[in-house]
Protein backbone atom coordinates (compact mmCIF):
# COMPACT_ATOMS: atom_id res chain seq x y z
CA UNK A 1 0.00 0.00 0.00
CA UNK A 2 1.59 3.25 -1.07
CA UNK A 3 1.41 6.30 1.15
CA UNK A 4 0.01 9.47 -0.44
CA UNK A 5 2.78 11.91 -1.21
CA UNK A 6 3.18 15.16 0.71
CA UNK A 7 5.56 18.09 0.41
CA UNK A 8 6.85 19.76 3.56
CA UNK A 9 9.79 21.66 5.01
CA UNK A 10 11.30 19.25 7.52
CA UNK A 11 13.91 19.68 10.22
CA UNK A 12 17.19 17.77 10.03
CA UNK A 13 17.42 15.94 13.35
CA UNK A 14 20.94 14.70 12.88
CA UNK A 15 23.65 14.26 10.32
CA UNK A 16 26.31 11.61 10.58
CA UNK A 17 29.30 12.27 8.32
CA UNK A 18 30.72 9.05 6.95
CA UNK A 19 33.88 8.61 4.94
CA UNK A 20 34.15 9.38 1.26
CA UNK A 21 31.81 12.37 1.04
CA UNK A 22 28.87 10.37 2.34
CA UNK A 23 26.49 11.28 5.14
CA UNK A 24 23.44 9.79 6.83
CA UNK A 25 20.74 12.46 7.12
CA UNK A 26 17.88 11.94 9.56
CA UNK A 27 14.84 14.20 9.08
CA UNK A 28 11.57 14.67 10.92
CA UNK A 29 8.77 13.27 8.79
CA UNK A 30 5.33 13.48 10.37
CA UNK A 31 3.41 11.67 7.65
CA UNK A 32 3.14 8.03 6.62
CA UNK A 33 6.57 6.41 6.47
CA UNK A 34 7.91 5.29 3.08
CA UNK A 35 7.76 1.64 2.18
CA UNK A 36 11.11 -0.04 1.48
CA UNK A 37 12.69 1.20 -1.75
CA UNK A 38 10.71 4.41 -2.02
CA UNK A 39 12.50 7.75 -2.27
CA UNK A 40 12.02 11.44 -1.55
CA UNK A 41 12.89 14.58 -3.49
CA UNK A 42 15.04 16.56 -1.04
CA UNK A 43 16.21 20.18 -1.24
CA UNK A 44 17.80 22.21 1.57
CA UNK A 45 15.90 25.39 2.45
CA UNK A 46 19.22 27.21 1.97
CA UNK A 47 20.43 26.11 -1.41
CA UNK A 48 22.06 27.41 -4.56
CA UNK A 49 20.54 24.79 -6.85
CA UNK A 50 17.14 24.89 -8.53
CA UNK A 51 15.93 21.31 -8.24
CA UNK A 52 15.56 18.85 -5.40
CA UNK A 53 17.60 15.64 -5.47
CA UNK A 54 16.10 12.14 -5.30
CA UNK A 55 17.33 10.17 -2.29
CA UNK A 56 16.27 6.62 -1.44
CA UNK A 57 14.96 6.21 2.08
CA UNK A 58 17.00 4.01 4.39
CA UNK A 59 15.15 2.05 7.06
CA UNK A 60 13.02 4.70 8.80
CA UNK A 61 11.70 5.16 12.30
CA UNK A 62 8.66 6.64 14.00
CA UNK A 63 8.17 10.20 12.74
CA UNK A 64 11.53 10.25 10.98
CA UNK A 65 13.03 9.34 7.64
CA UNK A 66 16.72 8.93 6.90
CA UNK A 67 18.80 9.01 3.75
CA UNK A 68 22.34 8.15 2.72
CA UNK A 69 23.62 10.91 0.45
CA UNK A 70 26.89 11.02 -1.44
CA UNK A 71 28.37 14.28 -2.74
CA UNK A 72 28.39 13.87 -6.52
CA UNK A 73 27.67 17.41 -7.62
CA UNK A 74 26.70 20.77 -6.15
CA UNK A 75 23.24 19.73 -4.97
CA UNK A 76 24.36 16.62 -3.12
CA UNK A 77 27.39 18.46 -1.71
CA UNK A 78 24.98 20.98 -0.17
CA UNK A 79 22.87 18.15 1.24
CA UNK A 80 25.74 16.45 3.04
CA UNK A 81 26.94 19.74 4.49
CA UNK A 82 23.61 20.47 6.19
CA UNK A 83 23.70 20.74 9.97
CA UNK A 84 21.18 19.52 12.54
CA UNK A 85 18.37 22.02 13.02
CA UNK A 86 18.40 23.20 9.41
CA UNK A 87 15.41 22.46 7.21
CA UNK A 88 14.95 20.82 3.83
CA UNK A 89 11.92 20.51 1.58
CA UNK A 90 10.95 16.84 1.42
CA UNK A 91 8.45 15.60 -1.16
CA UNK A 92 7.42 11.99 -0.90
CA UNK A 93 7.27 9.11 -0.41
CA UNK A 94 7.72 8.52 -4.13
CA UNK A 95 8.13 5.59 -6.44
CA UNK A 96 7.03 1.97 -6.34
CA UNK A 97 9.60 0.53 -3.92
CA UNK A 98 10.49 -3.12 -3.45
CA UNK A 99 7.17 -4.19 -1.93
CA UNK A 100 5.52 -5.69 -5.00
CA UNK A 101 8.63 -7.75 -5.78
CA UNK A 102 9.72 -9.06 -2.38
CA UNK A 103 8.54 -12.63 -1.83
CA UNK A 104 6.29 -13.37 1.16
CA UNK A 105 7.87 -16.79 1.48
CA UNK A 106 10.51 -18.56 -0.54
CA UNK A 107 12.08 -21.99 -0.81
CA UNK A 108 15.47 -20.42 -1.30
CA UNK A 109 16.76 -17.22 0.32
CA UNK A 110 16.95 -13.94 -1.60
CA UNK A 111 20.05 -11.84 -2.09
CA UNK A 112 20.33 -8.12 -1.41
CA UNK A 113 23.14 -6.78 -3.61
CA UNK A 114 24.39 -3.25 -3.19
CA UNK A 115 27.04 -0.90 -4.50
CA UNK A 116 27.99 2.16 -2.48
CA UNK A 117 25.03 4.07 -1.05
CA UNK A 118 22.70 1.64 -2.80
CA UNK A 119 22.97 -0.17 0.52
CA UNK A 120 20.35 2.22 1.97
CA UNK A 121 17.22 1.10 0.09
CA UNK A 122 18.40 -2.49 0.45
CA UNK A 123 18.72 -2.07 4.21
CA UNK A 124 15.07 -1.03 4.08
CA UNK A 125 14.30 -4.18 2.07
CA UNK A 126 16.08 -6.23 4.71
CA UNK A 127 14.01 -4.66 7.46
CA UNK A 128 10.88 -5.57 5.50
CA UNK A 129 12.02 -9.15 4.91
CA UNK A 130 12.74 -9.63 8.62
CA UNK A 131 8.97 -9.36 9.16
CA UNK A 132 8.50 -12.46 6.99
CA UNK A 133 9.92 -15.94 7.00
CA UNK A 134 12.14 -15.20 4.00
CA UNK A 135 15.86 -15.54 4.61
CA UNK A 136 18.27 -13.23 2.89
CA UNK A 137 21.97 -12.71 2.32
CA UNK A 138 23.43 -9.22 1.94
CA UNK A 139 26.33 -8.64 -0.43
CA UNK A 140 27.61 -5.05 -0.24
CA UNK A 141 30.21 -3.56 -2.52
CA UNK A 142 32.23 -0.42 -1.72
CA UNK A 143 35.40 1.26 -2.95
CA UNK A 144 37.04 1.07 0.47
CA UNK A 145 36.11 -1.75 2.83
CA UNK A 146 36.48 0.32 6.01
CA UNK A 147 34.05 2.93 4.60
CA UNK A 148 31.64 0.13 3.86
CA UNK A 149 31.89 -1.07 7.42
CA UNK A 150 30.90 2.34 8.82
CA UNK A 151 28.15 2.83 6.21
CA UNK A 152 26.53 -0.50 7.01
CA UNK A 153 26.81 0.17 10.71
CA UNK A 154 25.11 3.56 10.26
CA UNK A 155 22.25 1.72 8.53
CA UNK A 156 21.82 -0.53 11.55
CA UNK A 157 23.25 -3.62 9.87
CA UNK A 158 25.24 -5.56 12.45
CA UNK A 159 28.85 -6.45 11.68
CA UNK A 160 29.16 -9.64 9.69
CA UNK A 161 25.52 -9.66 8.57
CA UNK A 162 26.57 -8.39 5.14
CA UNK A 163 29.58 -9.59 3.17
CA UNK A 164 31.66 -6.52 2.33
CA UNK A 165 33.46 -6.60 -1.01
CA UNK A 166 35.78 -3.74 -1.90
CA UNK A 167 38.69 -2.68 -4.04
CA UNK A 168 41.04 -2.87 -1.03
CA UNK A 169 39.57 -5.98 0.61
CA UNK A 170 39.01 -4.16 3.93
CA UNK A 171 35.95 -4.10 6.17
CA UNK A 172 35.77 -6.24 9.30
CA UNK A 173 35.07 -8.99 10.07
CA UNK A 174 35.65 -10.73 6.73
CA UNK A 175 35.94 -8.16 3.91
CA UNK A 176 36.77 -9.53 0.49
CA UNK A 177 38.63 -7.90 -2.39
CA UNK A 178 37.20 -7.58 -5.89
CA UNK A 179 34.00 -6.58 -7.65
CA UNK A 180 30.88 -7.29 -5.70
CA UNK A 181 29.45 -9.22 -8.68
CA UNK A 182 32.47 -11.58 -8.52
CA UNK A 183 30.82 -12.94 -5.38
CA UNK A 184 27.33 -13.24 -6.84
CA UNK A 185 26.11 -16.81 -7.37
CA UNK A 186 22.49 -16.42 -8.49
CA UNK A 187 21.77 -20.16 -8.31
CA UNK A 188 21.72 -19.98 -4.52
CA UNK A 189 18.82 -17.53 -4.52
CA UNK A 190 15.17 -17.31 -5.50
CA UNK A 191 15.65 -13.65 -6.47
CA UNK A 192 18.25 -10.90 -6.36
CA UNK A 193 17.46 -7.29 -5.38
CA UNK A 194 20.11 -4.83 -6.47
CA UNK A 195 20.89 -1.15 -6.15
CA UNK A 196 24.13 0.58 -7.10
CA UNK A 197 26.10 1.85 -10.10
CA UNK A 198 24.66 1.02 -13.48
CA UNK A 199 27.62 -1.17 -14.47
CA UNK A 200 27.10 -3.28 -11.36
CA UNK A 201 23.39 -3.64 -12.09
CA UNK A 202 24.08 -4.64 -15.67
CA UNK A 203 26.53 -7.36 -14.57
CA UNK A 204 24.08 -8.62 -11.97
CA UNK A 205 21.23 -8.81 -14.48
CA UNK A 206 23.39 -10.72 -16.98
CA UNK A 207 24.60 -13.19 -14.35
CA UNK A 208 21.05 -13.72 -13.12
CA UNK A 209 19.77 -14.12 -16.65
CA UNK A 210 22.27 -16.93 -17.27
CA UNK A 211 21.21 -18.69 -14.06
CA UNK A 212 17.49 -18.14 -14.61
CA UNK A 213 17.17 -16.16 -11.37
CA UNK A 214 14.96 -13.07 -11.28
CA UNK A 215 16.77 -9.82 -10.65
CA UNK A 216 15.05 -6.60 -9.54
CA UNK A 217 16.99 -3.37 -9.79
CA UNK A 218 16.51 0.08 -8.31
CA UNK A 219 17.61 2.70 -10.84
CA UNK A 220 18.70 6.31 -10.60
CA UNK A 221 17.91 9.09 -13.04
CA UNK A 222 18.12 12.87 -13.21
CA UNK A 223 14.73 14.12 -12.08
CA UNK A 224 12.78 17.35 -12.11
CA UNK A 225 9.31 16.59 -10.73
CA UNK A 226 9.86 13.17 -9.15
CA UNK A 227 6.15 12.37 -9.37
CA UNK A 228 5.66 11.22 -12.95
CA UNK A 229 4.47 14.52 -14.45
CA UNK A 230 7.37 15.82 -16.54
CA UNK A 231 8.65 12.60 -18.18
CA UNK A 232 12.22 13.78 -17.78
CA UNK A 233 13.54 10.67 -16.05
CA UNK A 234 12.88 8.35 -18.97
CA UNK A 235 14.36 4.84 -18.82
CA UNK A 236 14.39 2.94 -22.13
CA UNK A 237 12.52 -0.36 -21.84
CA UNK A 238 12.75 -3.58 -23.79
CA UNK A 239 9.48 -2.95 -25.65
CA UNK A 240 10.78 0.32 -27.11
CA UNK A 241 8.78 2.55 -24.78
CA UNK A 242 10.16 4.61 -21.89
CA UNK A 243 9.44 4.02 -18.23
CA UNK A 244 9.38 6.86 -15.71
CA UNK A 245 12.10 6.07 -13.20
CA UNK A 246 10.30 8.11 -10.53
CA UNK A 247 6.86 6.53 -10.76
CA UNK A 248 6.95 3.36 -12.84
CA UNK A 249 10.14 2.67 -10.84
CA UNK A 250 12.63 3.16 -9.37
CA UNK A 251 12.40 -0.60 -8.94
CA UNK A 252 12.19 -2.53 -12.19
CA UNK A 253 12.49 -6.12 -13.32
CA UNK A 254 16.07 -6.21 -14.63
CA UNK A 255 14.86 -7.92 -17.80
CA UNK A 256 12.74 -4.89 -18.67
CA UNK A 257 15.50 -2.31 -18.47
CA UNK A 258 18.73 -4.14 -19.30
CA UNK A 259 18.64 -5.58 -22.78
CA UNK A 260 20.54 -5.67 -26.07
CA UNK A 261 19.02 -3.50 -28.80
CA UNK B 1 -8.74 56.42 3.84
CA UNK B 2 -11.39 56.61 6.57
CA UNK B 3 -14.91 55.70 5.64
CA UNK B 4 -13.77 53.43 2.77
CA UNK B 5 -14.71 49.78 3.37
CA UNK B 6 -11.67 47.47 3.43
CA UNK B 7 -12.17 44.71 0.92
CA UNK B 8 -12.40 41.48 2.85
CA UNK B 9 -12.63 39.11 -0.09
CA UNK B 10 -10.39 40.10 -2.96
CA UNK B 11 -11.76 38.84 -6.24
CA UNK B 12 -9.15 36.66 -7.87
CA UNK B 13 -11.49 35.48 -10.56
CA UNK B 14 -10.86 36.29 -14.19
CA UNK B 15 -12.63 35.50 -17.42
CA UNK B 16 -10.57 34.71 -20.52
CA UNK B 17 -12.24 34.07 -23.87
CA UNK B 18 -15.49 33.42 -22.08
CA UNK B 19 -14.02 30.87 -19.68
CA UNK B 20 -14.25 31.66 -15.97
CA UNK B 21 -11.19 30.98 -13.83
CA UNK B 22 -11.50 31.07 -10.04
CA UNK B 23 -8.02 32.57 -9.93
CA UNK B 24 -5.36 33.51 -12.50
CA UNK B 25 -2.88 30.74 -11.62
CA UNK B 26 -2.55 27.99 -14.21
CA UNK B 27 -0.21 25.00 -14.31
CA UNK B 28 1.97 25.20 -17.42
CA UNK B 29 2.05 22.47 -20.03
CA UNK B 30 4.62 19.76 -19.57
CA UNK B 31 5.07 20.39 -15.87
CA UNK B 32 1.88 19.03 -14.42
CA UNK B 33 1.25 15.83 -16.37
CA UNK B 34 -2.49 15.26 -16.53
CA UNK B 35 -3.19 16.65 -13.08
CA UNK B 36 -3.15 13.50 -11.00
CA UNK B 37 0.58 13.04 -10.58
CA UNK B 38 1.01 15.83 -8.03
CA UNK B 39 -2.05 14.81 -6.01
CA UNK B 40 -1.25 15.09 -2.31
CA UNK B 41 1.80 17.29 -2.77
CA UNK B 42 -0.40 20.34 -3.23
CA UNK B 43 -4.12 21.14 -3.30
CA UNK B 44 -4.65 20.74 -7.04
CA UNK B 45 -8.36 21.57 -6.77
CA UNK B 46 -7.42 25.13 -5.76
CA UNK B 47 -5.70 25.95 -9.04
CA UNK B 48 -7.29 28.25 -11.60
CA UNK B 49 -6.40 26.00 -14.51
CA UNK B 50 -4.28 23.10 -15.66
CA UNK B 51 -2.61 22.86 -19.08
CA UNK B 52 -2.05 19.29 -20.09
CA UNK B 53 1.21 17.90 -21.34
CA UNK B 54 1.53 18.61 -25.09
CA UNK B 55 -0.75 16.26 -27.00
CA UNK B 56 -0.39 14.96 -30.54
CA UNK B 57 -2.77 12.85 -32.59
CA UNK B 58 -0.31 9.99 -32.74
CA UNK B 59 1.34 8.78 -29.54
CA UNK B 60 4.95 9.85 -29.15
CA UNK B 61 7.50 8.01 -27.06
CA UNK B 62 9.73 11.03 -26.54
CA UNK B 63 13.44 11.63 -26.93
CA UNK B 64 16.27 9.19 -26.37
CA UNK B 65 19.18 10.14 -24.14
CA UNK B 66 19.13 12.65 -21.33
CA UNK B 67 15.98 14.79 -21.14
CA UNK B 68 16.83 17.10 -18.24
CA UNK B 69 19.78 19.25 -17.26
CA UNK B 70 19.75 21.74 -14.41
CA UNK B 71 21.08 25.25 -15.04
CA UNK B 72 21.61 28.17 -12.66
CA UNK B 73 18.08 29.14 -11.61
CA UNK B 74 16.62 26.99 -14.35
CA UNK B 75 16.29 23.83 -16.30
CA UNK B 76 16.97 22.64 -19.84
CA UNK B 77 14.51 20.05 -21.07
CA UNK B 78 14.28 17.93 -24.19
CA UNK B 79 11.39 15.63 -23.49
CA UNK B 80 10.24 15.16 -27.09
CA UNK B 81 6.51 15.57 -26.49
CA UNK B 82 6.09 12.13 -24.98
CA UNK B 83 2.33 11.60 -24.82
CA UNK B 84 -0.14 8.74 -25.28
CA UNK B 85 -1.92 10.40 -28.19
CA UNK B 86 -5.13 12.42 -28.06
CA UNK B 87 -7.52 9.47 -28.19
CA UNK B 88 -5.86 7.80 -25.19
CA UNK B 89 -5.79 11.14 -23.35
CA UNK B 90 -9.52 11.67 -23.85
CA UNK B 91 -10.33 8.14 -22.78
CA UNK B 92 -7.87 7.57 -19.95
CA UNK B 93 -6.70 10.91 -18.53
CA UNK B 94 -9.43 13.46 -19.18
CA UNK B 95 -12.11 12.07 -16.84
CA UNK B 96 -9.77 12.30 -13.83
CA UNK B 97 -8.52 15.71 -14.91
CA UNK B 98 -12.07 17.03 -15.30
CA UNK B 99 -12.97 15.78 -11.84
CA UNK B 100 -10.20 17.81 -10.20
CA UNK B 101 -12.00 21.13 -10.67
CA UNK B 102 -9.67 23.66 -12.38
CA UNK B 103 -10.23 24.80 -15.95
CA UNK B 104 -8.92 22.09 -18.30
CA UNK B 105 -6.71 23.43 -21.08
CA UNK B 106 -5.53 20.89 -23.63
CA UNK B 107 -2.14 21.74 -25.09
CA UNK B 108 -2.21 20.77 -28.75
CA UNK B 109 1.04 20.07 -30.56
CA UNK B 110 1.80 18.58 -33.94
CA UNK B 111 4.38 17.95 -36.61
CA UNK B 112 2.29 18.97 -39.58
CA UNK B 113 -0.69 21.20 -40.34
CA UNK B 114 -2.78 18.12 -40.98
CA UNK B 115 -1.90 16.62 -37.61
CA UNK B 116 -2.78 19.89 -35.85
CA UNK B 117 -6.10 20.03 -37.67
CA UNK B 118 -7.02 16.43 -36.84
CA UNK B 119 -6.00 17.01 -33.24
CA UNK B 120 -8.19 20.08 -33.06
CA UNK B 121 -11.16 18.11 -34.37
CA UNK B 122 -10.69 15.39 -31.76
CA UNK B 123 -10.34 17.86 -28.89
CA UNK B 124 -13.34 19.83 -30.12
CA UNK B 125 -15.45 16.74 -29.52
CA UNK B 126 -14.11 16.30 -25.98
CA UNK B 127 -14.92 17.95 -22.68
CA UNK B 128 -11.78 20.11 -22.41
CA UNK B 129 -12.58 23.77 -21.68
CA UNK B 130 -9.95 25.38 -23.89
CA UNK B 131 -7.16 24.55 -26.29
CA UNK B 132 -3.66 25.96 -26.02
CA UNK B 133 -2.04 25.65 -29.42
CA UNK B 134 1.71 25.03 -29.25
CA UNK B 135 3.14 26.47 -32.46
CA UNK B 136 6.75 26.01 -31.39
CA UNK B 137 6.81 22.50 -32.81
CA UNK B 138 9.17 21.89 -35.71
CA UNK B 139 7.50 21.67 -39.09
CA UNK B 140 8.64 18.33 -40.44
CA UNK B 141 7.91 19.49 -43.99
CA UNK B 142 10.16 22.53 -43.74
CA UNK B 143 13.12 20.63 -42.39
CA UNK B 144 12.23 21.17 -38.77
CA UNK B 145 11.83 24.95 -38.61
CA UNK B 146 9.37 25.88 -35.90
CA UNK B 147 5.91 27.00 -37.08
CA UNK B 148 6.03 29.79 -34.57
CA UNK B 149 8.97 31.69 -36.00
CA UNK B 150 7.16 33.72 -38.65
CA UNK B 151 3.69 35.14 -39.20
CA UNK B 152 2.86 33.11 -42.29
CA UNK B 153 3.71 29.69 -40.78
CA UNK B 154 1.93 30.56 -37.59
CA UNK B 155 -1.21 31.58 -39.48
CA UNK B 156 -1.02 28.40 -41.54
CA UNK B 157 -1.56 26.42 -38.34
CA UNK B 158 -3.94 28.69 -36.46
CA UNK B 159 -6.40 29.10 -39.33
CA UNK B 160 -7.23 25.40 -39.88
CA UNK B 161 -7.21 24.75 -36.12
CA UNK B 162 -9.68 27.61 -35.63
CA UNK B 163 -11.87 26.20 -38.39
CA UNK B 164 -11.78 22.72 -36.89
CA UNK B 165 -12.52 23.69 -33.32
CA UNK B 166 -15.11 25.93 -31.70
CA UNK B 167 -13.56 25.91 -28.23
CA UNK B 168 -11.76 28.97 -26.86
CA UNK B 169 -8.30 29.02 -28.40
CA UNK B 170 -5.07 30.21 -26.78
CA UNK B 171 -1.98 30.29 -28.98
CA UNK B 172 1.30 29.78 -27.14
CA UNK B 173 3.98 31.90 -28.74
CA UNK B 174 7.61 31.08 -29.29
CA UNK B 175 9.98 33.69 -27.88
CA UNK B 176 12.42 32.94 -30.67
CA UNK B 177 10.32 34.63 -33.35
CA UNK B 178 12.35 37.48 -34.85
CA UNK B 179 9.15 39.53 -35.13
CA UNK B 180 7.01 38.36 -32.25
CA UNK B 181 4.39 41.06 -32.69
CA UNK B 182 3.84 40.06 -36.32
CA UNK B 183 3.40 36.42 -35.31
CA UNK B 184 1.03 37.41 -32.53
CA UNK B 185 -1.10 39.57 -34.82
CA UNK B 186 -1.22 36.82 -37.41
CA UNK B 187 -2.44 34.40 -34.74
CA UNK B 188 -5.12 36.81 -33.62
CA UNK B 189 -6.25 37.41 -37.21
CA UNK B 190 -6.27 33.64 -37.68
CA UNK B 191 -8.71 33.30 -34.80
CA UNK B 192 -6.79 33.12 -31.52
CA UNK B 193 -8.92 34.23 -28.57
CA UNK B 194 -5.90 34.66 -26.31
CA UNK B 195 -2.14 34.30 -26.39
CA UNK B 196 0.29 32.72 -23.94
CA UNK B 197 3.84 33.94 -23.77
CA UNK B 198 6.58 32.59 -23.43
CA UNK B 199 7.41 29.03 -24.44
CA UNK B 200 10.94 27.89 -23.58
CA UNK B 201 14.06 29.51 -24.99
CA UNK B 202 16.54 27.40 -26.96
CA UNK B 203 19.68 26.63 -25.04
CA UNK B 204 22.23 23.86 -24.71
CA UNK B 205 24.80 22.30 -22.42
CA UNK B 206 27.99 20.35 -23.08
CA UNK B 207 29.15 17.48 -20.89
CA UNK B 208 32.79 18.34 -20.46
CA UNK B 209 33.76 14.89 -19.17
CA UNK B 210 32.17 13.06 -22.09
CA UNK B 211 33.14 15.87 -24.49
CA UNK B 212 29.78 16.06 -26.21
CA UNK B 213 26.47 17.92 -26.00
CA UNK B 214 24.31 16.76 -23.11
CA UNK B 215 21.25 16.33 -25.32
CA UNK B 216 20.98 13.98 -28.32
CA UNK B 217 19.14 16.80 -30.12
CA UNK B 218 21.92 19.21 -29.07
CA UNK B 219 19.58 22.09 -28.17
CA UNK B 220 16.90 22.05 -25.51
CA UNK B 221 14.31 24.35 -23.94
CA UNK B 222 15.39 26.65 -21.11
CA UNK B 223 12.88 27.55 -18.40
CA UNK B 224 12.93 28.78 -14.83
CA UNK B 225 13.65 32.00 -12.93
CA UNK B 226 16.64 32.82 -15.16
CA UNK B 227 14.30 33.63 -18.07
CA UNK B 228 11.76 35.63 -16.10
CA UNK B 229 13.00 39.18 -16.86
CA UNK B 230 13.04 38.40 -20.57
CA UNK B 231 9.59 36.81 -20.50
CA UNK B 232 8.27 39.80 -18.56
CA UNK B 233 9.75 42.22 -21.07
CA UNK B 234 8.10 40.32 -23.93
CA UNK B 235 4.70 40.39 -22.23
CA UNK B 236 5.10 44.12 -21.55
CA UNK B 237 5.93 44.82 -25.18
CA UNK B 238 3.26 42.57 -26.68
CA UNK B 239 0.50 44.05 -24.53
CA UNK B 240 0.60 47.26 -26.57
CA UNK B 241 0.32 45.40 -29.85
CA UNK B 242 -2.66 43.04 -29.40
CA UNK B 243 -6.22 43.30 -28.19
CA UNK B 244 -6.67 39.78 -26.84
CA UNK B 245 -5.81 38.59 -23.31
CA UNK B 246 -2.22 37.53 -22.73
CA UNK B 247 -1.38 34.74 -20.31
CA UNK B 248 2.14 35.35 -19.03
CA UNK B 249 4.67 32.69 -18.15
CA UNK B 250 8.39 32.25 -17.85
CA UNK B 251 10.11 31.63 -14.53
CA UNK B 252 7.25 32.69 -12.27
CA UNK B 253 7.97 31.27 -8.82
CA UNK B 254 6.23 33.53 -6.33
CA UNK B 255 3.29 35.86 -5.84
CA UNK B 256 5.63 38.81 -6.40
CA UNK B 257 6.66 37.38 -9.77
CA UNK B 258 3.04 36.79 -10.72
CA UNK B 259 2.14 40.37 -9.77
CA UNK B 260 4.89 41.70 -12.03
CA UNK B 261 3.27 39.89 -14.96
CA UNK B 262 -0.22 41.07 -14.00
CA UNK B 263 1.11 44.63 -13.81
CA UNK B 264 2.70 44.16 -17.23
CA UNK B 265 -0.76 43.44 -18.58
CA UNK B 266 -1.09 39.68 -18.34
CA UNK B 267 -4.65 38.53 -17.65
CA UNK B 268 -3.42 35.37 -15.96
CA UNK B 269 -0.18 33.50 -15.39
CA UNK B 270 1.17 30.03 -15.83
CA UNK B 271 3.68 28.38 -13.51
CA UNK B 272 5.94 25.65 -14.80
CA UNK B 273 9.39 24.75 -13.53
CA UNK B 274 8.74 26.37 -10.17
CA UNK B 275 6.43 23.47 -9.34
CA UNK B 276 9.43 21.13 -9.59
CA UNK B 277 11.45 23.37 -7.33
CA UNK B 278 8.66 23.61 -4.79
CA UNK B 279 5.40 21.67 -5.36
CA UNK B 280 3.25 24.13 -3.38
CA UNK B 281 4.41 27.15 -5.41
CA UNK B 282 1.06 27.68 -7.17
CA UNK B 283 -1.09 27.47 -4.03
CA UNK B 284 1.35 29.81 -2.31
CA UNK B 285 1.05 32.24 -5.22
CA UNK B 286 -2.75 32.19 -4.90
CA UNK B 287 -2.50 32.91 -1.18
CA UNK B 288 0.13 35.59 -1.80
CA UNK B 289 -2.05 37.33 -4.39
CA UNK B 290 -4.93 37.37 -1.93
CA UNK B 291 -2.88 38.91 0.87
CA UNK B 292 -1.26 41.47 -1.43
CA UNK B 293 -4.68 42.55 -2.67
CA UNK B 294 -6.04 42.74 0.88
CA UNK B 295 -3.07 44.72 2.16
CA UNK B 296 -3.18 47.14 -0.76
CA UNK B 297 -6.96 47.45 -0.96
CA UNK B 298 -7.07 46.00 -4.48
CA UNK B 299 -10.49 44.57 -5.18
CA UNK B 300 -10.06 42.93 -8.54
CA UNK B 301 -7.27 41.51 -10.65
CA UNK B 302 -7.82 44.00 -13.46
CA UNK B 303 -6.56 46.75 -11.16
CA UNK B 304 -3.03 45.37 -11.28
CA UNK B 305 -2.57 46.27 -14.93
CA UNK B 306 -0.40 49.40 -14.98
CA UNK B 307 -1.67 50.38 -18.40
CA UNK B 308 -5.35 49.57 -17.98
CA UNK B 309 -7.81 51.93 -19.59
CA UNK B 310 -9.53 53.69 -16.70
Amino acid sequence: MKAEKRSLLCRLRSKRALAGGIALLDFEWPFTPPSAGQFFMVKPARTSVFLARPLSAAASGEGTVSFLAAARGRGTAELISMTAGEEALLTGPLGNGWAAFLPKDAAKPVLLLSGGIGAAPLAAAGAELRRTSVHFDFLAGFRRGADGESILSSLGIEAGRALIVSEDGGGRPNGKRGLVTDFLDPQNYSAVFACGPEAMLRSAVLLCRKAGTRCFVSLEARMACGVGACRGCAVPARDGAYRRCCSDGPVFDGEDVFFER
Amino acid sequence: MSGEPRCSLPRLSVEIAGVKFRNPVIAASGTFGYGGEYEGALDTAALGGICTKGLTVDPRSGNAGLRLWETPSGLLNSIGLENPGIAAFIEQELPRLRALGPVVIANLSGGSIDEYRRGAEMLDASSVDMIELNISCPNVKSGGISFGLDAESAASVVTPVRAACGKPLIVKLSPAAPDLAAVALACVRGGADALSLVNTFRGMAIDIQRRRPVFDNVTAGLSGPAIRPIALRMVWELYEKVDVPIIGLGGIASAEDAIEFLMAGAAAVQVGSATFARPETMTQIIAGLESFMRENNIEALASFNLRRKK
